[in-house]
């Protein structure tokens, strides 16, 4: 009886050990799931502003006028980097060489986005981009339908590009 | 709050206790050490209503939730545009079945409706159309409804050409699902055509 009597706090302690740590466990678990870490689409702001920066940041570097290859060339600067930014010189390279002869205009712009992940400042898209393509040397145009994977990063209050993967 | 009552009492019975167990008490060693008991069981108090409030708020959070559905919708969207975009001529009514139990409203109307004469071109067209989701993302959410677009490669093999390559077309598409009757369910489905402004 004595036993029972004095050891019933150390029980109960016990029990409410055991409610409390699964309480914590189940806490963290469900903070720690991916889903949860993921902001694209719930942090709808945030996901809003990524939208708006990527696509007008693809606008801008996949538009060119061969009589102005500067714009291009300076919103490449501002807005691309990483991967995305040397893949980038290397194309800009080729259509520089062929654009005066052609005397080329490129224009491109996006058909829909969605935004797939987002961790702090590092956000994965899916966008669809329409592009058209003119020579005016021999009055030939195409438009063509592009389905990208693209990575934007902040950077200084600004998201650039990082990765420009075609589908 | 709670915690605090439970360590005063503590100490409240310590207080009175001891000065008690010296005059009285057959073996005080054993009677003031029963404080600890109630320390911990204080501590154990504080642990257990700690835990069931950070869990109780970690399950109740509306963007925990909200992100939990998101990806439910476009596990499900990707599975259900995939189905969508196949069907095999040797199994027509199988695959039309299969674009019923994915879709609802009047897209469902129209593909369950699909006539004998429609199903019997189907099969002797003799193609084996599959379709594979490459990338997909959810454009906007509710707790009823979603946006997803989706990147699909759908890669078609002409049966009366078993020598052929299968030829292989990318798509866009744009589906509005929502939830009915406890699944998500693809309303409408379009192609995201190109137009240049």
């Amino acid at each position: 009886m004595r036993i029972v009597r004095r050891g019933w706090p150390v029980a109960l302690a016990a029990v409410l050990l055991v409610v409390g740590l699964l309480g914590w466990y189940m806490s963290i678990d469900l903070q720690r799931s991916e889903a949860a870490d993921n902001g694209a689409v719930v942090d709808s702001k945030t996901t809003a502003q990524v939208q708006a920066s990527v696509s007008q940041a693809l606008g801008r570097v996949l538009t060119y006028d061969y009589q102005d290859p500067a714009s291009t060339e300076a919103a490449a600067d501002e807005l691309l980097a990483g991967a995305a930014r040397t893949e980038y010189d290397t194309l800009f390279a080729s259509l520089q060489e062929r654009a005066p002869g052609q005397k080329l205009m490129l224009s491109a712009q996006v058909q829909a986005i969605g935004v797939k992940e987002l961790h702090g400042s590092t956000a994965r898209l899916l966008v669809f981009l329409d592009q058209s393509s003119r020579r005016a040397k021999d009055d030939e145009s195409s438009v063509s339908a592009a389905q990208l994977a693209v990575t934007a990063k902040k950077v200084g209050g600004v998201w650039k590009i990082t990765q420009l993967k075609p589908l | 709050m709670m915690t605090d009552e439970v360590e005063k009492v503590t100490d409240d019975d310590e207080s009175q206790q001891r000065p008690a167990s010296r005059r009285k008490d057959p073996e005080p060693r054993q009677r003031s050490g029963g404080g600890w008991r109630f320390v911990l069981l204080g501590v154990a108090l504080l642990v257990a209503a700690s835990g069931s409030f950070a869990w109780w708020q970690t399950s109740g959070d509306e963007d925990r939730k909200t992100a939990e559905t998101r990806d439910a919708v476009l596990l499900q969207a990707r599975q259900d545009i995939a189905t969508m975009n196949t069907l095999d001529y040797r199994k027509v009514d199988a695959g039309v079945k299969a674009w019923g139990a994915v879709t609802t409203g009047t897209l469902r109307d129209q593909l369950t409706q699909v006539s004998k004469e429609d199903r019997q071109l189907l099969a002797e067209q003799k193609k084996i159309s599959t379709g594979r989701v490459v990338d997909a993302s959810v454009v906007d959410l509710d707790a009823s409804s979603a946006t997803v677009i989706a990147a699909v490669e759908v890669t078609v093999q002409d049966a009366a050409k078993p020598d052929s390559e299968p030829t292989v077309k990318r798509n866009r598409f744009s589906a509005d699902i929502v939830k009915v009757g406890g699944r998500w369910r693809i309303e409408t489905l379009q192609q995201v055509a190109v137009s240049l402004s």
